[in-house]
């Protein structure tokens, strides 16, 4: 065995010994022969002859030779690397210009390949994933109350009692709170600061359902989840516990307090989990049984039928498949459904439970509300950055193409010294796989960086996504196909197309005939299909960017110039609900002080934050029916329409004398008071949370209307409430500067320091960007499409001016000769323009009619803009023409200075 | 004035090689006297043809080479069995006799 891999080893490092041997060898018996011939009476150099020529072809024998070592396949790609990298060196221009276009293609296509991986391929860090179920699509996060009527998400923990112990298809069932918690808390005893960290919330059987076991320490039980408020324990993130207790000693037995609470750290989840949320990484989790000390909503839900904010995940016993345990669910939820119904249901329930049902879905993959946001944005994006290769590998089979006309006569030697072409072939396509080879990894560096500003461009807050996007072994392997591919796509038909040579007329004639060869044929058709290819690009990229210019217009009914929001965590800092209040107007009112400062005040909701739904009764007018009595909800201090700048419409809006101990008032908005009060004014009417409280709140003001949730939106009704009626654990905080006041901000943060040393402040942002990340996916898929849709266009003209140097190049003797007859400057420039107009000419019909197939596709992603929209395709034709027209130019303008004289003795 | 000259099918010449290095190591020239010694005239090989096969059955380890001094005292490669190549001999030895036999008898029966 190690003589075979001795013998392996030599034959490919030590090849000129063993050459030597072989020499050696032949060369003893043919010394032999002839002496046994001269003994026999020939002369010396008879005798010699002779022996020769009893042995056959001494070459033939040791090429056989040769060929029985094994690693005669490994010693010939070896000189054919070698060969090749010499070839490439001597045309630095050639490889530079190959391996910049497909660095670019391959590390773009691994850079959106890793985030696609991160998005939607990714399964978590468990034993058998493919066993995971979700219960419900995990869409939706939060909180609801209503009556299920429709595809459950989110589960009531009294409904996940139920199920866990009447439960016969799961090995087990763990329950998380449905989002995680931002919270401020000090860590150890070293750091008195609170920091932000996110806590999730988990049943006691949720890491058992997963299967994993503690990095260190122990994970949270069933145990740990027992009596409700009783087990302050928690599980750290791998991160939390290097960058804030040191990560070299245990953890265990730390203290994390929030709010009241001290919690024991008991473990440390392993390494590379990062909970089963897509997007979302905790730092902390802590058992459910802790919810109703947890800041900022102290929920409970523990024996609430209706608080509906789980989700659940199961984990399928062995030979149950998903059909069987989502029938099995079903029974139990519609039991448990009709159990809330009691026994006499309304008759709207009825109708609900009809439409009620849950679905199981795949949970190896995790939980993704991004999944669903990135996804179709994603694909798109893939085949957006697979068409950039595709253009790039067109480039680069023309310029292979282009010199291997130049080899051709070299090539027909070698086929005609005996060289077969299968090796010339392989020789050829070795160049080739090299290329792709360094480009890939060029490309794979390349990724590794854009993946992370890609991440950071998709997150829609300071902080970017929690997406794991370092190169695995699916990327790498990704990459590696990419490369491989990339390389036959450009390599194979020059290869081919170099060694099908007419032997007789290439070495008679040394040089390719004037006729346009199957070559430039080829290269031909390449520039049309990348123009074609570069317009559709371009076309979608134009939609996208009117999109997104499209929402940015969009008015959101509040002046979004000069205002800053703040997030301001009062909850944490250990006030009780009384307090609140109190602090909260003290922050309003010392900071509206401030020098520069025009308005101050907080709110639950500042847009696209999320929404508060609920129904509402009116006490003096028939309602509208059924869904119409919802309506969006905020909770505001006295100033936010000023600090937001929406403008007051009728009656007034919240004043000093609006108290806790007063009538409690509302202010509603334009759309609510038309639905609600078509006839009269809403101004003094009253209405209530409740069928039983109806008189609750009195209308004192109409605001106009603002977009709440999206811009997308439809104008919404929307009712907002005082802080100071309704205390509550808020964090946004506006503020409204005067124009020239951006330095107030840290005055702003000593006042509040000032006010409470405790209060955690963390991001400030403008009002505008606070607007504009509520488009970060429209803007990730417009400025991404640009980007590669002008790379596509560049790639294409470099091609196409490519093939007309090339032609022109190769033309020199027959434009000389047309001039020396008498042809204009002008006739010369026309005759190249045409050729090459001509063909962005074809590129582009046949890329028009391709858009008009292809951004159908994508029309679910537009807004305000139809994918047939006249004027980005006008615009986006008439872009490629000018660019093509430049690069045509410039070979152009090259021929008119071919010199007859030279270009005719030239040849 | 043409003998009469046999064809070496496939393999056949590997077996002779193996044959003939069962009596000790030999090197190159001397496996070529031996086998014409022995065949006469009527297997045609040449030395051309001889190495590749000596190599071919050096990769597959059924002998081993060895440089060393020859009679007349100057440097050969010397050719000897392995403990594969001598199973491998005995294997092939018996199933070209059944092959032989079996084609004798029917040529000499039918």
């Amino acid at each position: 065995m190690f003589g075979k891999l001795r013998r392996r080893l030599r034959a490919l490092f030590k090849r000129d010994k063993l050459e030597q041997e072989l020499a050696d060898e032949l060369r003893y018996h043919l010394e032999r022969d002839a002496e046994q011939n001269l003994k026999s009476g020939m002369d010396a150099d008879e005798a010699y002859y002779a022996a020769l020529k009893s042995f056959g072809s001494v070459d033939l024998s040791k090429e056989e030779c040769r060929d029985a070592r094994s690693v005669k396949f490994m010693e010939d790609l070896i000189r054919d690397i070698r060969y090749s990298i010499r070839l490439l060196i001597k045309n630095p221009a050639f490889s530079l210009v190959a391996l910049i276009t497909l660095t670019l293609g391959i590390g773009a296509n691994t850079a959106i390949f890793s985030l696609l991986d991160a998005v939607l391929l990714k399964s978590l860090p468990v034993p058998e994933p493919e066993r995971l179920v979700l219960f419900g699509t995990g869409e939706s996060g939060g909180l609801t109350d209503g009556f299920p009527n429709e595809s459950t998400d989110l589960f009531s923990y009294p409904f996940f009692q139920d199920l866990r112990q009447h439960n016969e298809v799961f090995k087990d069932l763990g329950a998380l709170l449905s989002m995680t918690w931002t919270v401020h808390g000090t860590v150890g005893a070293q750091d008195p600061e609170p920091k932000r960290m996110q806590v999730q919330l988990v049943s006691g059987a949720y890491f058992q359902t997963l299967g994993i076991n503690a990095g260190l320490g122990r994970l949270i039980t069933d145990e740990d989840d027992k009596v409700l408020g009783m087990h302050p324990v928690a599980v750290i993130s791998n991160a939390l516990w290097k960058q804030r207790l040191g990560g070299e000693t245990s953890p265990v037995g730390s203290k994390i307090i929030i709010d009241k609470t001290e919690y024991t750290v008991i473990g440390v989840v392993p390494k590379n989990f990062t909970g089963t949320t897509v997007g979302s990484a905790p730092d902390v989790w802590i058992p459910l049984a802790m919810e109703p000390q947890l800041p900022p909503a102290h929920w409970n839900g523990r024996n609430v039928k209706d608080a509906q904010s789980l989700h659940l995940i199961g984990r399928l016993k062995d030979g149950v498949s998903v059909a069987q345990a989502n029938a099995a669910v079903s029974v139990a939820f519609n039991r448990f459904l009709q159990d809330w119904a009691g026994p006499q249901p309304s008759e709207e329930n009825v109708q609900n439970m009809q439409h009620a049902f849950v679905q199981l879905t795949p949970a190896g993959k995790g939980i993704s509300g991004v999944r669903s946001e990135f996804a179709l944005p994603l694909k798109i994006l893939m085949v957006v950055v697979g068409v950039v290769l595709l253009i790039s590998c067109a480039n680069i089979a023309n310029l292979l193409l282009a010199r291997a006309a130049v080899r051709k006569k070299e090539i027909a030697l070698r086929l005609a010294l005996g060289a077969r072409r299968w090796s010339l072939i392989r020789q050829l396509l070795t160049e080739s796989l090299i290329l792709a080879a360094v480009a890939g990894t060029a490309g794979i560096a390349l990724a590794w960086w854009g993946s992370n500003v890609l991440v950071a461009m998709a997150s829609d807050g300071p902080r970017p996504l929690p997406l794991d996007v370092t190169p695995n072994f699916r990327i790498l392997t990704f990459s590696l196909i990419a490369s491989v591919v990339s390389a036959l796509v450009f390599g194979a038909t020059p290869a081919l197309s170099a060694t099908r040579v007419d032997l007789n007329s290439t070495l008679k004639d040394g040089k390719g005939s004037l006729h346009g060869t199957s070559q430039s044929r080829i290269g031909k058709a390449l520039v049309v299909a990348q123009v074609a290819l570069s317009l559709i690009l371009m076309v979608g990229a134009g939609l996208f960017v009117r999109t997104l210019i499209n929402l940015q217009d969009i008015p959101t009914g509040f002046n979004e110039k000069n205002a800053v929001l703040f997030q301001i965590d009062t909850a944490t800092s250990g006030y009780k609900e009384s307090q609140l209040a109190n602090l909260q107007v003290e922050v309003e009112d010392r900071v509206r002080r401030v020098p520069g400062v025009e308005a101050a005040a907080f709110s639950f909701l500042t847009f696209n934050q999320g929404g508060w739904h609920s129904p509402i009764f009116t006490s003096d007018q028939t309602p509208p029916q059924g869904d119409a009595t919802v309506v969006r909800q905020n909770t505001v201090g006295q100033d936010y329409f000023k600090a937001m700048g929406i403008p007051l419409v009728a009656g007034r809006t919240f004043s000093q004398l609006d108290s806790e101990k007063s009538q409690k008032v509302a202010v509603v908005s334009e759309t609510m008071a038309q639905r609600f009060y078509p006839n009269s004014s809403p101004l003094g009417k009253h209405f209530g949370k409740g069928g039983d409280k109806r008189g609750e709140f009195e209308i004192i003001g109409v605001v106009k209307d603002v977009k709440y949730q999206s811009l997308r939106e439809r104008p919404r009704s929307l009712v907002y409430y005082s802080i100071k009626q309704m205390p509550e654990p808020v964090s946004n905080f506006i503020l409204r500067i005067s124009a020239d006041s951006q330095s107030v901000i840290p005055t702003v943060r000593r006042t509040l320091r000032e006010v409470n040393t405790k209060l955690p402040v963390d991001d400030v942002v403008s009002l505008e960007d606070h607007i504009a990340r509520s488009l970060v996916q429209q803007n990730l898929i417009a400025r991404l499409a640009t980007f590669f849709g002008l790379l596509a266009l560049l790639l294409a003209s470099i091609g196409l001016y490519g093939v007309l140097s090339y032609s022109v190049a190769r033309r020199r003797n027959e434009i000389g000769i047309r001039m020396a007859l008498g042809a204009s400057t002008y006739d010369v420039l026309k005759t190249v323009l045409r050729s090459g107009m001509g063909l962005t000419l074809i590129g582009l019909i046949i890329g028009v009619g391709g858009s008009l197939a292809l951004t159908r596709l994508v029309s679910t992603l537009l807004f305000g803009v139809k994918p047939t929209d006249v004027t980005t395709f006008v615009i986006v034709s008439l872009t490629l023409i000018v660019v093509a027209f430049v690069a045509c130019y410039i070979p152009a303008r090259r021929a008119t200075r071919v010199d007859p004289l030279i270009a005719l003795r030239y040849d | 004035m043409k003998k009469p000259k046999a064809d070496l099918l496939q393999g056949t010449l590997e077996l002779l090689l193996l044959r003939i290095l069962r009596s000790g190591p030999l090197h190159g020239w001397d496996i070529m006297q031996r086998l014409q010694l022995i065949s006469g005239e009527v297997l045609s090989v040449t030395p051309g043809a001889i190495y590749p096969a000596l190599h071919r059955l050096e990769e597959r380890e059924l002998i081993k080479a060895v440089w060393g001094p020859s009679d007349n005292n100057r440097k050969a490669k010397f050719y000897e069995l392995t403990a594969a190549g001598r199973k491998q001999l005995d294997a092939q030895r018996k199933q070209w006799e059944l092959f032989s036999g079996a084609v004798a008898t029917v040529l000499r029966d039918a």
